[in-house]
């Protein structure tokens, strides 16, 4: 984490932001339940971070604005597209922004590469199964009519595999980190 | 605290937009009261996020990653999610870089390096003209000699050199007067716009449609062996270092061979090759043809890859060697590629029911991608295409022969963003280049001994061999 009272400079805003395009893209998923949408978004959100008048003096003043101007743009985004979600109340997003801005994050590059590798060893019928819900963009319904199985089933099937990924992941992590490091 | 498997069901439910109205309080409550729920919930939309993004990657290589895009491709918004966001990551480093910047980001775990670039386009010089299509690496530079890597359609340029830097890397430019220019494969172009068109190809190929010139200001362009002179009309080039082949589709090209400064006007529907001390003798296009064999003992001119010569116990081979698409600089491709074209010239039209033998060995056994480049018959950029073959079609250590039936092939995901306008299916037209590649995490040994187009009607194809 920059802790300097120095306004962050150009790469640092760039580095911290890319640092968390994935936790910053979730928390607009969560919104627009979207993945590209939300990828564009926090594309929008990085561009304004270094073309607005806006300063930033540390990563958490960073990050509180970047989580909090991505919300905006993914309710902007849902009400340009006319898509109707029903959010989470504002006070709730605001307590998950907050957990999410946990210091303890490990980088995106680490865990987009364990998140990998953790796929590869996954059966084909799951990975197909992650795909056609998060990046076709399929709802449960239509991915059950797609693989033939009744939509509780799909449930079921994608709870056990995002808490055993998330298994998956964690271990991965802490395997490649040395030992007696603590997260930073 | 933890959350069970109903709890997450309820998470996901909420996710789908599934929720029962009286689902609502006891969700609400479980996030407020929960960490491990709220925990959870951050976990799957960024399981979500990245899955997405992982499969963008797969998609992408395609483009060669473009490789990574191949295959069943169903084209949702996701091609040009994928363009925006390529645009918008082009647009950060641009405006980082101006302000002074040389941002590299290096994963300690996977030691690659992103994003790569490094100086800001100058802006001194007024726009001649825009960059309407790309793919594939290419670097550009501009005034001074800057070096940008990271280009965008709808960029506006100013002059200076385009290289393409592989066998599917494609270049569309568009001047202010409405002709357009491309380069594919491993080319390179240099152009000005100060009153009149000047271009330089130093070699590959390069088609054209262009429009009507002003009296006395043709457009020139300029090869190591011609000098060729266009007041409008649809051609294509393709220059090597002692010879330069003029394709003209309409209008009338002027075409001058540096050596002895002979002139020769080729019409519609002609072609002349201008060497440096060969004939320049001018010919009608031949009628198409609808079979192919490459001859890689010949040499390895306008190959990709590492091509070593036969010996007596094997044939001329052309290796993959190793390529970072631009798309996703996080994977490393293994390709190898090389050009469609016969010693005569003739048009390859591939036909429905055709189909490409690729003749070669692997070390691991891995999928093998392969792709064409086609153009329609007027020379114009109609699309790439590729088809896979699984793994378990090829044995570790073991040489193979591969069909790919061009039924099988999809529009290559790296030209998504451009499907309107290309061709669906590469039924028809005519194909100039072709490349293969394996996308395994490290070297496979992928190396071709032959690629063979076989004609789906024998009576349709043709005895005659081609050359690289």
């Amino acid at each position: 984490m920059v802790q300097t009272q120095m306004p962050m400079s150009e790469s640092q805003i760039l580095q911290t932001l890319m640092n968390w395009r994935s936790r910053v893209s979730a928390a607009v998923w969560i919104v627009v339940r979207d993945a590209h949408a939300a990828e564009d978004i926090f594309q929008n959100v990085a561009l304004k971070a270094l073309t607005k008048d806006v300063t930033f003096d540390n990563d958490a003043s960073l990050l509180s604005w970047a989580f909090i101007t991505a919300r905006r743009e993914g309710l902007d985004w849902l009400h340009r597209h006319r898509r109707e979600v029903v959010s989470l109340r504002a006070e709730l997003l605001e307590i998950l922004e907050r957990d999410w801005q946990s210091p303890s994050h490990t980088s995106d590059e680490s865990r987009l590469g364990a998140l990998e590798t953790c796929l590869e060893a996954t059966p084909e019928d799951s990975r197909r199964l992650l795909k056609l819900r998060y990046f076709d963009g399929l709802a449960c319904q239509e991915v059950a009519t797609k693989l033939g199985i009744n939509l509780d089933t799909i449930y079921k099937r994608l709870s056990r595999l995002h808490e055993s990924l998330r298994q998956c992941i964690e271990g991965k992590l802490a395997t490649a980190k040395p030992p007696g490091v603590a997260a930073q | 605290m933890n959350v069970n498997d109903s709890q997450r069901q309820l998470l996901l439910k909420y996710l789908d937009g599934h929720l029962q109205p009286e689902e609502e309080k006891p969700l609400h409550e479980l996030l407020e009261s929960n960490v491990a729920a709220r925990d959870f919930l951050r976990e799957i939309a960024e399981q979500a996020v990245m899955v997405a993004d992982i499969e963008r990657m797969a998609a992408g290589s395609c483009e060669v990653v473009a490789g990574d895009h191949f295959i069943t491709v169903d084209a949702r918004p996701v091609r040009n999610t994928w363009l925006r966001r390529q645009l918008a990551l082009s647009a950060i480093v641009i405006v980082a870089l101006v302000s002074g910047l040389i941002y590299q980001h290096v994963s300690a775990d996977r030691q690659v390096a992103m994003p790569s670039v490094i100086y800001p386009p100058p802006v001194s010089d007024p726009p001649v003209a825009r960059i309407t299509g790309l793919s594939g690496p290419l670097i550009w530079r501009g005034d001074g000699g800057h070096v940008v890597s990271e280009l965008s359609i709808g960029t506006e340029l100013a002059g200076g050199t385009i290289e393409g830097m592989a066998p599917d890397s494609l270049f569309e430019l568009a001047f202010h007067d409405g002709s357009s220019v491309m380069i594919a494969g491993v080319s390179m172009l240099t152009f000005s716009d100060l009153g009149q068109k000047e271009l330089r190809l130093n070699g590959g190929n390069l088609s054209a449609s262009v429009a009507p010139q002003p009296e006395g200001k043709p457009m020139l362009i300029h090869t190591r062996s011609a000098a060729i002179r266009v007041l409008g009309t649809r051609f294509e080039i393709d220059a090597e270092l002692d010879s330069t082949a003029l394709h003209v589709s309409e209008g009338t090209v002027e075409v001058r061979r540096l050596s002895d400064g002979r002139t020769v006007d080729v019409p519609a529907k002609h072609r002349v090759v201008a060497t440096v001390d060969g004939g320049m003798q001018l010919e009608p296009t031949l009628d198409a043809v609808h079979d192919w064999k490459s001859q890689l003992q010949f040499g390895p001119e306008n190959t990709y890859g590492k091509w070593t010569p036969a010996s007596s116990e094997s044939p001329a081979t052309l290796k993959a060697i190793p390529f970072v698409p631009k798309e996703n600089t996080s994977v490393t491709l293994h390709m190898l590629g090389l050009a469609v074209k016969r010693a005569d010239n003739a048009p390859i039209v591939v036909l429905p029911g055709s189909r490409f033998v690729v003749r070669g060995r692997l070390t691991t056994a891995t999928d093998v991608y392969f792709g064409i480049w086609v153009v329609r018959p007027n020379g114009e950029f109609a699309g790439k295409f590729r088809c896979r073959r699984l793994a378990t079609n090829f044995r570790d250590e073991s040489q193979f022969e591969a069909v790919f039936p061009l039924d099988e092939f999809g529009l290559d995901p790296c030209v998504w963003d451009r499907k309107d306008e290309l061709a669906s299916k590469p039924d028809g037209l005519v194909v100039t280049g072709a490349w293969s590649f394996t996308h395994a995490g490290g070297p496979t040994g992928l190396e071709i001994t032959e690629v063979e187009l076989i004609s789906p009607d024998p009576v349709l194809g043709s005895t005659k061999v081609g050359s690289q």
